[in-house]
């Protein structure tokens, strides 16, 4: 239709077929070329607009463990590990409101073979009123030590794992976590500084750990638990934080059901990180309180250090020590471990480390049993 | 030929390549003063600050300022190569200040500078950017628009 309305308002104007049909494509392409231009301004328009609120990141873990011992709690095959890939997505809305989750599929997920794990890091809005009082809703990570925030971000650290002894002590001997990893509530959080320190707080109310109910969903009794970190930096080279948690638990009888009773659980830990140069150093210590309604008081301590030295930004060796005290109560259940590791990095955020760790435990240690053993661990790691 | 002139030519061969090492030698400790001042922050015409600290633009970089006096949110950028004096100027390294941002963007805790190619790609992202800084070389200040303007640093 507009081919031949065009042709028929050129037909007036032109005398000459030839010329007509010239006239009539020189319509036709400017035409084309005016609905294309108008579409390349709007979709750049948003295309900009579109990049500059959206930002997706992500990094994904391949690994591989072997036990070198014959006996021992590590993998006798030598197994490789699709580990994880996570996505993620920050989303600017205004300057005041940034929106930010993390999706997660771990070990290969295949939901219709039942296999592996899908789930949500974290999902939160973020307001700003200041630099120094930002407010947080949704699922987030517990605010806890070094390393609760980055645990599966393999990328963000030099070792293969995460120390277990403050981060995981329940694949250390110990019966639960100092904290759990991830809490649904309300965070408030912020940074200031006071001359040349400075200071960043977060400080996180939830509906805590529970077993009989999804804690991301439903609190399964009033109390509420709070999490506090408070990072202080003095210099560019030295990062000292101290971090809280505590709760009360619901005690269940042997049905499941809610006795009334409370279990009193809080945690403290210190921790260090100092750079020199290229040598760095790493400390946390954690302390741990379970506290029953029923005479059963539990006190749990964990130490992991590390030392580290950067050549040239390329390869970087570490040597790390940790040990957890399950149970102060009772006498040989201590574990500990030292690692020797090789950080590379093969190319920008695309690392290969390989780690060898010795292990020992007291006999009484409900997870290794005093059983000594070695074990290599090797991952590729990808941050994008 | 003569034993003298071999040695006087000799002679005149070390003190050209004394000389050329010299030269050179001063050519680098002159780049590496020049260094120190070889940056410029720009911002979005729309901000209004007209200079900034040390201390300003370092809390900017690792994001720990993310509004400006306005509350327009800050939006930083650099270049990724060329930038030895930024990177000493906020008294860091490259893959220092990349090493913080990945734990901080994986945590959930901010979102990283954008890095872009050049000098000319930052003063592009600043001068279509509201609340956006740059940092580039001082040879790329020619290319400067008047959607950008020039910050002082106290």
């Amino acid at each position: 239709m507009k081919i031949e309305k065009v042709w028929s308002n050129d037909h007036r104007e032109s005398s000459s077929p030839h010329n007509r049909s010239k006239d009539v494509r020189k319509g036709v392409v400017k035409r084309t070329l005016l609905v294309f231009g108008f579409i390349m301004f709007f979709t750049c328009q948003s295309h900009a607009q579109f990049t500059e609120k959206f930002r997706l990141n992500g990094y994904s873990s391949f690994e591989y463990e072997n036990l070198l011992s014959n006996e021992g709690n590590s993998d006798p095959n030598g197994s490789f590990d699709a580990d994880l890939i996570d996505l993620v997505v920050n989303v600017d809305i205004t300057p005041r409101l940034r929106f930010a989750t993390d999706i997660t599929w771990e070990h290969g997920t295949a939901t219709e073979e039942g296999i592996g794990n899908a789930a949500v890091e974290y999902a939160f809005p973020e307001y700003t009123i200041r630099n120094w009082l930002k407010f947080r809703v949704g699922k987030m990570f517990v605010p806890f030590g070094i390393y609760n925030e980055i645990h599966t971000a393999k990328p963000a650290f030099l070792a293969v794992k995460e120390p277990l002894s403050t981060n995981k002590p329940d694949k250390f001997g110990a019966d639960e976590r100092f904290y759990p990893r991830w809490a649904t509530g309300i965070s408030l959080l912020g940074n200031f500084a006071l001359g040349n320190i400075q200071f960043e707080y977060n400080v996180q109310l939830s509906n805590g750990y529970q077993e009989n109910t999804n804690p991301f969903e439903e609190d399964d009794n009033e109390e509420k638990a709070l999490a506090t970190r408070l990072l202080i930096q003095p210099t560019t080279d030295l990062k000292i934080g101290v971090s809280t948690y505590s709760d009360k638990v619901s005690e269940l009888d042997g049905a499941g059901d809610d006795t009334g009773e409370r279990t009193k659980v809080s945690s403290f830990s210190t921790h260090a990180e100092y750079t020199y140069k290229d040598l760095g150093l790493e400390l946390e210590y954690i302390t741990g309180k379970t506290n029953p309604s029923a005479p059963g008081d539990l006190t749990k301590n964990g130490f992991e250090g590390m030392l580290y030295y950067s050549l040239g930004n390329r390869f970087t060796p570490y040597v790390r020590y940790e040990s957890l005290d399950p149970d102060t109560n009772v006498d040989d259940d201590k574990a500990s471990m030292i690692s020797f590791g090789l950080n590379t990095m093969i190319d920008e955020n695309y690392f290969f480390k390989i780690q060898y760790n010795s292990i020992s435990s007291g006999v009484n240690n409900s997870r290794f049993g005093g059983v000594d053993f070695s074990e290599i661990q090797a991952a590729v790691v990808l941050g994008f | 030929m003569d034993v003298s002139i071999v040695k006087n030519t000799e002679m005149k061969n070390i003190k050209l390549y004394i000389s050329l090492t010299m030269v050179i030698l001063l050519l680098g400790v002159s780049n590496e003063s020049l260094a120190q001042n070889d940056f410029i922050v720009i911002v979005n015409k729309n901000v209004k600050e007209e200079s900034l600290t040390q201390s300003n633009i370092r809390r900017i970089y690792f994001g720990f300022t993310t509004q400006w006096q306005s509350f327009e949110k800050v939006k930083p950028s650099y270049t990724e190569i060329n930038n030895e004096a930024f990177w000493k100027y906020i008294s860091t390294e490259k893959g220092k200040f990349k090493s913080f941002w990945t734990k901080r963007v994986f945590s959930g805790n901010g979102v990283a500078p954008d890095e872009f190619r050049d000098g000319r790609d930052v003063i592009d992202f600043v001068s279509r950017t509201g609340g956006a800084i740059g940092i580039i070389p001082s040879s790329a200040k020619g290319s400067i628009g008047p959607n950008c303007k020039i910050v002082s640093l106290k």
